[in-house]
């Protein structure tokens, strides 16, 4: 575990080993996200640094925990002590706007992981929010044999999720058969403890067999409370589907609860391509495209060789 | 030689409380550049006079005329507008803003472009503090100076805008002997401004020196008036000592054994070694003004003050409290001065004030520290009715009694025992006539019991009614050990209050 | 029903008219058993939290650590469980940190006179930077034993098992406070410290003692989270610390002194409880649940300040 082996580092060399990456060689990255929590998000940063590694950078991570202000504020920081680039993780630049811009006056190349497509940014790299909601929909809506009630627990406040619900209202009108019973916006942090909670009192105002036939969860956290309060009420025939290939998620779809779909994001293939891309910004040369897709992969009980009867 | 018209001149003042006199028939007259002091004991009706002047309260007959005209002063403010200032207490201040600050806080700012002129308000501030106080920082939040620069700050504040009349309560009872003096510099300065003084304080070698005539209150009413060379703290003394009350006295008492021995102690306020020995029965009242030791001993003997050199035995074995946790332990118990803030839990039942600190007494069984409520329901109804506690329910909260019931409340929670020491400070203060009387014979009951009873009073009449022996305490050291029998009122005050200069 | 008895029981008589209007606005299903037993489950972890505030404000203090306390204990047991430590390591190694975490906070406060809403806040933030260093930031849910799962789930004769915790939480320290003489020094600190000090109260220890207590609780209240939930994040305590003092301000009103309780505090808790999940159950907006939140604070107390006598 990297990080942990960072955080002993931090704690045993003390003010030596928070000086240490300003002396290192190489280019200096700084890495902003806000959802560090995120397993999703860990996994892009880890990755990011990984490879960063092999390029011989000093990466600083800064997670501001949830607080989009702390962000703006980490990026204006960044920027002032010039560091090389300036990668922001699982967040729309839009938020940040004044920030970004002021970096890339200052000539500071920013690259969004997970992001979106921005002037001021030179390059975003994501899995297209839309294809995983749209692939996870298709799914869900197939199993459904395109007629049934569903949930949705959402979070618009992220720009990708926010994507997949678009995916999402574009299917529901294609499919005239499904309508949605109940919505939950989802408090983060606490997403799980709020989404079980919410996902009680969902069920018991729509109590009657075949009242609620899915539950649409924008990403797999929400989807993992859905699927706690289902057992403990104890209701059978509701399905869940998610987004992210949580390891947890996949956990649950191995063993035949209700929660039987996620669409992997390729996290790592991400950050590799950031991480590349970077490289050829730090060489002088143009980059190609301003959006680059990872690809995106289904999980379900079939891809996952279960069977549950 | 013809004087103008006084300052201000008070004629025939009477005023009642219910059946109280709390002034009869008072005048005095101020002119300007005089100083004039103000002497009585506690309850001799300064605190009414200085009231009235002030606006608080209005006298129910005589008159009151500022240089001559007639002045009906209903209100505080009408006061202000007559140009006097009074400076109470521990009047509060801001302790965040500077001196300027201060003094402008609930006047008319200057202004200037209708923004406060803080360079105008400087100005005027500086200009009389330079007079006075030149070493005041008068840029400086006013919680960083020192209690003697807060009282100046406070002088200054009075003069800002042409306060004629200045009347001052106990103005240097927070101050020690030095910075007393400073400020009886600073005062004098004012005085020979122009403006007049009403100087009230138990001081009476402050009287003395700072003042050019004096005026003594005995119950309500004046019973005389010095000037010039006449005005020594002997005469003060003897026109103040005119009323005793003599109420029952402790009878004299055979000791017995020793509980209480201290050996050349010192201690917080204490200026020199204190050596004192406590019999089980007696009880020995320590008399003195405020800040004159007496407390800081009683604080050193409960624990709540770092003992700095000397000895303590209780019953012959060494005592040496690190807290008051210790001094319960070992058979002291305290009954604080200052009952709001140091004593009572006013939101909380009788029953909790009642048991708190013997709490340990009621488990359930030893191992469990539980109180048992049956057991500790009785303790506080045997407790009440041996200090004579009137209450209706053992629920009921604190704040609900009498001043005097929330001193007999405080008593009966040692009651639940037999104390080796006693501590009390100022057991009676501010409480009136009847529970005076009843805390008295509490006390004496208690040292009937056994108990070894240290009374800590500026309460001349309470030394005298309470101690079989009475400690003079004065600027740190005591300096009279008095038994009862040798015991008179003016010896007391004089021994107290007598001008020998301590070389400093 | 007189206006004073409205002002006393105000809050009181607010959360049965809110049960009400929520009963009979969704028949059969805010009143069902099932969401009894849903309520009580929703409501055990902040109830907790809650009561660690309560005795913190019982002594007159501030401990803004108790959602990161929370956190911290979590990742801590879920670290070890990762790691392959089993329950009987992990849950009193978690409850210590809790501890610790509460004992520092006091010391701070007590010994060295820093207030508590800036030592708790210090304290708060460096633990909650530890249990986001321990995490590694990652969500956590790796060897987690059913035995500690079933802490937070499940039933014993129909009560639902959080809901056992929480109620002997709040009943043991009810307990605590009235009846014990720690709970009688604690009250009197809370009254008037000087007093205590000079009545002879160990006052420096009783306030150590009560935040180790709040940081312990905290710590439990974290592992019935993780129980529940099966899974850690290392902010995942921190959504406690808002309402848990709303709760306990709530509770606040329901004493004539004003004074924190744990019995107010269970009613604040219940209220904000019935709220969000009345209201989600009645498919109200979000914002509209959080404004609505803020109101009913508002109301309680008013309530209380015009309806305060002193008798």
């Amino acid at each position: 575990m990297t990080h942990r082996t960072l955080f002993a580092g931090l704690i045993a060399g003390g003010t030596l080993a928070l000086s240490q990456p300003i002396l290192a060689a190489g280019e200096r990255v700084a890495v902003v996200t806000p959802y560090l929590s995120a397993i999703a998000t860990a996994e892009m940063v880890e990755s990011f640094q990984q490879r960063a590694a092999d390029y011989d950078w000093t990466v600083e991570v800064f997670d501001t925990a949830g607080d989009i202000g702390a962000m703006a504020s980490r990026i204006e920081d960044v920027t002032t002590s010039g560091v090389d680039a300036i990668v922001i993780v699982s967040i729309d630049p839009a938020q940040l706007q004044d920030q970004v811009d002021r970096a890339a006056d200052a000539n500071i190349p920013i690259i969004a992981i997970d992001g979106s497509l921005n002037e001021a940014v030179a390059l975003n790299v994501t899995s297209d929010n839309y294809v995983l909601g749209q692939t996870m929909t298709d799914y869900l809506f197939d199993q459904l044999g395109g007629e049934g009630s569903i949930v949705r627990l959402f979070h618009s406040a992220h720009p990708g999720v926010r994507q997949r619900e678009i995916a999402l209202d574009d299917a529901l009108e294609a499919y005239p058969g499904i309508s949605e019973v109940a919505q939950h916006y989802v408090q983060v942090p606490g997403q799980i403890d709020d989404s079980r909670s919410a996902m009680d009192s969902i069920l018991l105002a729509n109590q009657h067999e075949g009242a609620i036939d899915a539950v649409w969860a924008a990403w797999d956290e929400p989807g993992i409370g859905a699927q706690l309060a289902l057992e403990a009420a104890g209701r059978d025939g509701i399905i869940i589907a998610g987004i992210d290939g949580n390891p947890q998620a996949i956990e649950l779809i191995e063993s035949c609860t209700s929660f039987v779909a996620t669409v992997r994001q390729g996290f790592s293939e991400m950050a590799e391509i950031a991480a590349e891309e970077l490289q050829q910004i730090f060489d002088g040369a143009e980059l190609a495209e301003p959006e680059r897709y990872a690809p995106v992969e289904l999980i379900t009980r079939d891809s996952l060789g279960v069977s549950c009867d | 030689m013809p004087r103008p018209d006084p300052v201000l001149a008070l004629e025939g003042l009477g005023k009642s409380f219910g059946a109280t006199h709390a002034l009869r028939d008072v005048s005095l007259t101020l002119h300007s550049g005089e100083a004039h002091g103000l002497v009585g004991h506690n309850g001799a009706g300064k605190s009414t006079l200085i009231k009235i002047v002030a606006g608080v309260h209005q006298p129910d007959i005589g008159t009151i005329s500022v240089q001559g005209v007639r002045v009906d002063i209903n209100a505080p403010v009408d006061a202000y507008n007559a140009g006097i200032r009074v400076i109470h207490q521990d009047a509060p201040l801001v302790g965040d803003f500077d001196t300027v600050d201060n003094c402008y806080l609930g006047r008319p700012y200057p202004r200037r472009w209708g923004m406060v002129d803080k360079s105008a308000m400087r100005a005027a501030v500086a200009a009389i503090a330079k007079e006075i106080a030149p070493d005041l920082p008068i840029d400086r939040a006013v919680a960083l100076l020192n209690t003697s620069q807060r009282q100046f700050v406070r002088l200054v504040r009075a003069l800002l805008d042409n306060g004629r009349i200045l009347v001052l309560d106990e103005p240097t009872a927070a101050l020690s002997a030095e910075e007393s003096q400073r400020f009886f510099d600073v005062l004098e300065k004012v005085r020979a401004r122009g403006t007049a003084i009403v100087l009230v304080t138990h001081r009476l070698d402050e009287i003395a020196a700072v003042c050019s005539r004096a005026t003594v209150l005995v119950d309500g009413a004046v019973s005389g008036r010095f000037e010039g060379s006449d005005l020594t703290a002997g005469a003060l003394v003897s026109a103040m000592g005119g009323s005793e009350s003599p109420e029952a006295k402790t009878p004299d008492r055979t000791p017995t054994s020793t509980v209480l021995e201290l050996g050349q102690i010192k201690a917080g306020g204490l200026a020199a070694p204190t050596s004192l020995s406590l019999q089980s029965g007696e009880i020995v009242a320590l008399y003195g003004l405020v800040g004159s030791g007496r407390s800081d001993l009683l604080n050193a003997i409960w624990g709540s003050e770092k003992l700095a050199s000397g000895t303590m035995t209780i019953e012959g074995t060494p005592y040496r409290p690190r807290s008051p946790i210790d001094a319960v332990r070992r058979g002291v118990s305290y009954v604080p001065s200052d009952r709001h803030r140091t004593g009572l839990f006013e939101n909380k039942s009788l029953l909790f004030n009642a048991t708190l600190p013997l709490l340990r007494r009621f488990r359930m069984a030893d191992w469990l520290p539980v109180p048992n409520r049956q057991r500790e329901r009785k303790a506080f109804v045997d407790a009440a009715r041996s200090v004579g506690l009137v209450y209706h329910s053992a629920d009921q909260l604190a704040r609900t009694l009498s001043g005097g019931n929330q001193q007999k409340l405080i008593f009966s929670r040692w009651a639940h025992r037999r104390s080796k020491v006693m501590l009390l400070d100022e057991p009676t203060e501010g409480v009136d006539i009847v529970a005076k009387a009843a805390l008295r014979k509490i006390i004496r009951d208690m040292a009937k019991d056994g108990n070894g009873v240290l009374v800590s009073t500026s309460d001349r009449d309470e030394a005298l009614a309470l101690g079989d022996r009475i400690l003079v305490f004065r600027l740190g050291t005591i300096v009279a050990d008095i038994p009862r029998s040798q015991v008179t009122p003016t010896a007391l005050s004089t021994a107290a209050q007598s001008m020998e200069i301590v070389a400093a | 029903m007189t206006l004073t008895t409205l002002y006393r029981y105000g809050t009181l008589i607010a959360f049965f008219l809110l049960c009400l209007g929520f009963a009979l606005a969704s028949p059969g299903v805010f009143a069902s058993q099932a969401n009894v037993v849903n309520l009580l489950q929703q409501v055990a972890t902040l109830a907790i939290v809650a009561t660690a505030a309560t005795m913190v404000m019982t002594i007159g203090e501030f401990d803004l650590s108790v959602g990161f306390v929370a956190s911290l204990s979590a990742v801590i047991c879920f670290v070890l469980f990762a790691g392959g430590y089993d329950m009987t390591l992990a849950i009193p190694l978690a409850l210590l940190g809790g501890m610790v975490s509460g004992t520092l906070n006091g010391v701070m406060v007590s010994r060295f006179g820093v207030p508590s809403f800036v030592a708790t806040l210090a304290v708060g933030t460096i633990v909650s930077g530890l249990a986001f260093g321990l995490s590694g930031g990652a969500s956590l849910f790796q060897n987690v034993p059913d035995a500690f799962k079933a802490l937070g789930r499940g039933a014993i004769l129909g009560v639902p098992v959080l809901a056992l915790w929480f109620i002997a939480v709040m009943a043991g320290t009810a307990l605590v406070l009235a009846r014990t003489e720690f709970g009688r020094r604690v009250q009197a600190i809370g009254g008037n410290v000087v007093a205590a000090r000079l009545a002879g109260l160990p006052v420096m220890r009783d306030v150590i003692v009560t935040f180790a207590i709040a940081g312990g609780l905290s710590a439990l209240a974290g592992l019935l989270l993780a129980a529940r939930l099966g899974s850690v994040q290392h902010t995942m305590g921190e959504p406690l610390l808002l309402p848990a003092y709303a709760a306990v301000f709530i509770g606040t009103t329901m004493s004539p002194t004003g004074a924190p309780s744990v019995g107010g505090t269970l009613l604040g808790v219940l209220i904000t409880g019935v709220l969000v999940n009345g209201m989600t159950i009645m498919g109200v907006e979000p914002f509209v649940q959080r404004m609505m939140t803020g109101v009913i604070i508002l109301v309680a107390v008013l309530l209380r300040h015009f309806g305060r006598r002193d008798p």
